[in-house]
């Protein structure tokens, strides 16, 4: 992990918040997607589950194996990640950044960071399960085929 | 504010953090500045002011005239370059107006979010340093060149 990829991950957790902001105006916080659900709810709910990967695929591996529940476990409730959840989020990147710009800057030049190693668990432990199951599944790398 | 301004908000207030840990991580036993304080050190005051006067500009124009001085102590009583702490408050606040903005421009009753919308924005002006807010007043009362 270094300040660039948390920059990355606060990107991704913005567009997580306008996101859920948007799911949670439309249909409230404890919806509950069903086979008759509109579109729109269902294209919504695929884009909050993407942007958790997306995350999660940022986050280091040994993090994704050690999730830290701080906030607790909001799938055993919901089915949506809720606003709060998802400002907690920004909130913990935002620390993220933070520990990795203060460690890059250290001028005692440590060489490892257990600060950017908690904020990290602790943001694992804020996605869905699947979504660091999706990110520790090994993907083939496509080869290209010369031309 | 729109979506697009609360985004833009965002990375200005995720750079501000990046700064004040670089600044503490680097000189945080050196609140104050002097003439013969380190050349990176200036560096860091003047990139965290420029940074605080877009975020300033940012802001509608009533909210920044009416900061909301009861929530946050005032850190440039203390300090040259914002802390890490009011830096995260900032952080904190602008995740919230994210959540507000897309909220009222998704939901049918929008017109009743328009008072969170400001509220934040009054928060994000207290946490600012006065010059920043002062700069963007002057900036957006100065007359307009024609042509």
């Amino acid at each position: 992990m270094d300040a660039t990829t948390a920059r990355a991950l606060m990107n991704e957790a913005a567009r997580l918040i306008e996101l859920v902001a948007t799911f949670q105006s439309r249909y409230g916080r404890s919806y509950s997607l069903q086979l008759n659900s509109p579109k729109d709810a269902r294209a919504l709910h695929e884009d909050i589950l993407n942007a958790q990967n997306t995350i999660a695929a940022l986050l280091d591996a040994d993090t994704l194996e050690n999730p830290h529940h701080k906030l607790g476990q909001w799938w055993q409730r919901q089915e949506i990640i809720d606003l709060g959840m998802a400002q907690a989020l920004v909130n913990e990147a935002g620390h993220l950044i933070s520990c990795c710009a203060y460690f890059e800057a250290d001028p005692r030049g440590q060489s490892y960071s257990y600060a950017i190693r908690s904020a990290q668990s602790t943001i694992a432990g804020m996605l869905h399960p699947k979504s660091l199951e999706y990110a520790l599944t090994p993907r083939p790398v496509v080869a290209r085929q010369a031309s | 504010m729109n979506i697009t301004t609360a985004h833009t908000l965002l990375a200005a207030v995720t750079r501000l953090v990046e700064i004040a840990a670089i600044y503490q991580s680097c000189y945080g036993d050196s609140p104050r500045l002097k003439p013969g304080s380190p050349a990176q050190a200036w560096q860091l005051y003047q990139e965290s002011l420029d940074t605080q006067c877009a975020i300033a500009r940012l802001l509608e124009i009533a909210p920044r005239e009416q900061p909301n001085r009861g929530k946050y102590g005032a850190w440039w009583l203390r300090r040259d370059v914002i802390d890490s702490g009011s830096a995260h408050a900032l952080l904190e606040e602008a995740g919230h107006l994210l959540a507000s903005t897309v909220y009222a421009q998704a939901s049918a009753r929008g017109a009743d979010q328009g008072y969170a919308v400001y509220g934040v924005q009054a928060n994000m002006a207290a946490l600012l340093l006065p010059a920043s807010l002062q700069i963007a007043a002057d900036d957006s009362s100065a007359p307009r060149r024609a042509g």
